[in-house]
């Protein structure tokens, strides 16, 4: 139940979420690691392996999908 | 460090997981907020956090003293002190160059051969809030309205607290201290404060983002290139801009307080559907309205006097109330349009009959006080008062120009009205309505939006406006 929950169960919840935005946007995370991580080689080899994943079982399509959709939309077609 | 990055998520997982063994010791848990707080501020410049300090101590400092006090002039002594010396503080940071070039502007038209030195100091994010935090402790500890805090890692906390350092809501001190006091909430709410700040995200990511860099940005940095069309377009969308970044940011700090067990007052509700610039003040930024009415214009007398008496405190309430947001005379002019439509609209007041109440007057009413802030935006917009009178003698002269609004950017105008018609209970209400779902879904649910919300912004989030106040 979402009436109250504990902050254990909180910080469940929140790691679930991230778990779940990394699936559905890995290109944004790997975008962000390679900003972000100076000279992370590993971390930006795990994130890329991450995306390179994720985009072999489909979880980018919905990402991409709206991605274009919103893009389109912008510039007029 | 802004809410809609990721860099800010990984920081709040790290400030609950730092929370879930702290979740029963009261005091250790503040202390560990405190910390995560000036980590947070930190992030854009650590020489900050010393003047948050510093004014927190002046803050308890302060309190102190007043409680201390034998006699009540002693007691107004001290808090007279201690304000002025948060406003000397917040002027030096914020206003010091802004009078010196003032001078320098006046010494040229006199004619004097010689310039006053600018500071060039660093305006630190925040100062102006933190600042208004402090002194609605130390006045309403003077006024008997909050008890005396004794406890330094309260009022650190009270000042610092990351949620709404960097651009409010202001929080009052009668509204905050009590919950510091009461021991940490076994249970948090999770649906409301997760629709608030999904909500948010999507106002500012989507919303205020494109709003600014497909039309706001490009007419308002050289308004003689647009035409009619583009000018009036560009003032709806900087309202709906401005509305969905301020009321985003403010949305997502209640939602990351809630999720921390704190409450923070609303900030607004509805602003544009407002009847008159009264009730527009009751719905915009309203912890700073309802500040500036408790500790300026009812101080200087309110309404307790004639109408030019009534008419002079309203004026100086909005003139400082626009300096505050920044060190410019657009703002004072911004602040002088809406205490001029206040005084105005009282002393219209006695004349407005039952056409008023009528639904044509009411919606007729709603039209013209959205464009009269409409024009307040402009001024608060525009880089200078020459672009300005550029911008408004272009929007009535018109010209034919190439069309900047697109209906994309039309769409995102007519969606931010459409949220800014949302009654503000309606995320409590779908949270009661989907409260009985499993609390992972709002996981995977948060986790998936929060994705997609990315997908359909464009690339890279600017800061929140209000950061620079």
């Amino acid at each position: 139940m979402t009436v109250g929950v504990t902050p254990r169960k909180l910080l469940g919840i929140a790691v679930l979420g991230c778990c779940v935005a990394a699936l559905f946007g890995a290109a944004p995370l790997a975008a962000w690691v390679d900003a972000s991580i100076a000279g992370g080689t590993v971390v930006q080899q795990a994130a890329d392996a991450w995306h390179e994943l994720t985009q072999r079982f489909g979880f980018d399509a919905p990402y991409d999908a709206l991605r274009h959709a919103v893009r389109d939309a912008e510039a007029g077609h | 460090m802004l809410f809609p990055t990721l860099d800010f998520l990984l920081f709040f997982i790290v400030v609950l997981a730092v929370m879930v063994p702290l979740a029963v010791t009261a005091e250790w848990r503040k202390l560990a907020l405190v910390a995560a707080s000036y980590f947070f501020y930190a992030q854009w410049n650590w020489h900050y956090c010393l003047l948050l300090a510093g004014s927190s101590l002046l803050t308890y400092a302060g309190g102190i003293a007043i409680g201390a006090a034998s006699s009540q002039r002693t007691r107004k002594l001290i808090v007279g002190v201690t304000v002025a010396m948060h406003l000397l503080l917040l002027s030096t940071f914020k206003y010091l160059d802004f009078l010196v070039g003032s001078a320098n502007h006046l010494l040229h038209a006199l004619g004097a051969g010689r310039e006053l030195p600018f500071m060039e100091i660093i305006l630190p994010v925040g100062i102006s809030f933190f600042t208004f935090h402090g002194i609605s402790y130390l006045v309403d500890t003077y006024r008997g309205d909050v008890a005396v805090c004794r406890r330094p890692v309260d009022i650190l906390l009270y000042l610092s607290f990351f949620p709404q350092l960097v651009a409010g809501p202001i929080v009052r001190a009668a509204f905050f201290l009590p919950q510091l006091a009461r021991p940490p909430a076994e249970r948090v709410p999770l649906a409301e404060p997760v629709l608030l700040i999904l909500g948010g995200l999507f106002k500012k990511v989507v919303i205020a983002t494109y709003l600014a860099t497909d039309l706001v940005d490009p007419v308002f940095f050289d308004p003689s290139r647009f035409g009619t069309t583009d000018l009036v377009l560009a003032a709806y969308g900087y309202a709906v801009q401005i509305y969905c970044d301020f009321s985003a940011y403010t949305d997502m700090a209640i939602g990351f307080a809630a999720l921390l067990g704190y409450r923070f007052p609303i900030n607004f509700d509805q602003p544009y559907r407002a009847q008159s610039l009264r009730e527009f003040w009751q719905r915009w930024h309203i912890s700073l309205s309802s500040w500036l009415r408790d500790y300026l214009y009812k101080p200087l007398g309110g309404s307790r006097g004639s109408r030019w008496f009534t008419a002079r405190n309203l004026m100086i309430t909005m003139l400082l109330g626009g300096i505050w947001h920044g060190a410019a005379w657009k703002f004072v002019a911004w602040g002088g349009l809406h205490g001029a439509g206040l005084v105005i609209e009282r002393w219209l007041q006695p004349w407005s009959g039952a056409w008023a109440r009528s639904w044509w007057g009411r919606a007729l009413a709603v039209l013209i006080v959205f464009h009269i802030v409409c024009l307040g935006w402009i001024l608060f917009r525009a880089d200078s008062f020459d672009t300005v009178v550029i911008y408004l003698t272009t929007l009535v002269h018109g010209q034919d120009a190439e069309m900047q609004a697109t209906p994309f950017t039309i769409a995102l105008i007519v969606l931010g009205l459409a949220l800014n018609a949302v009654p503000r209970d309606v995320p409590g209400r779908i949270a009661a309505l989907l409260g009985e779902r499993p609390a992972w879904l709002w996981g995977v649910t948060a986790g998936f939006a929060i994705a997609m919300i990315d997908a359909m912004g464009p690339d890279g989030v600017a800061p929140f406006i209000y950061f620079q106040f």
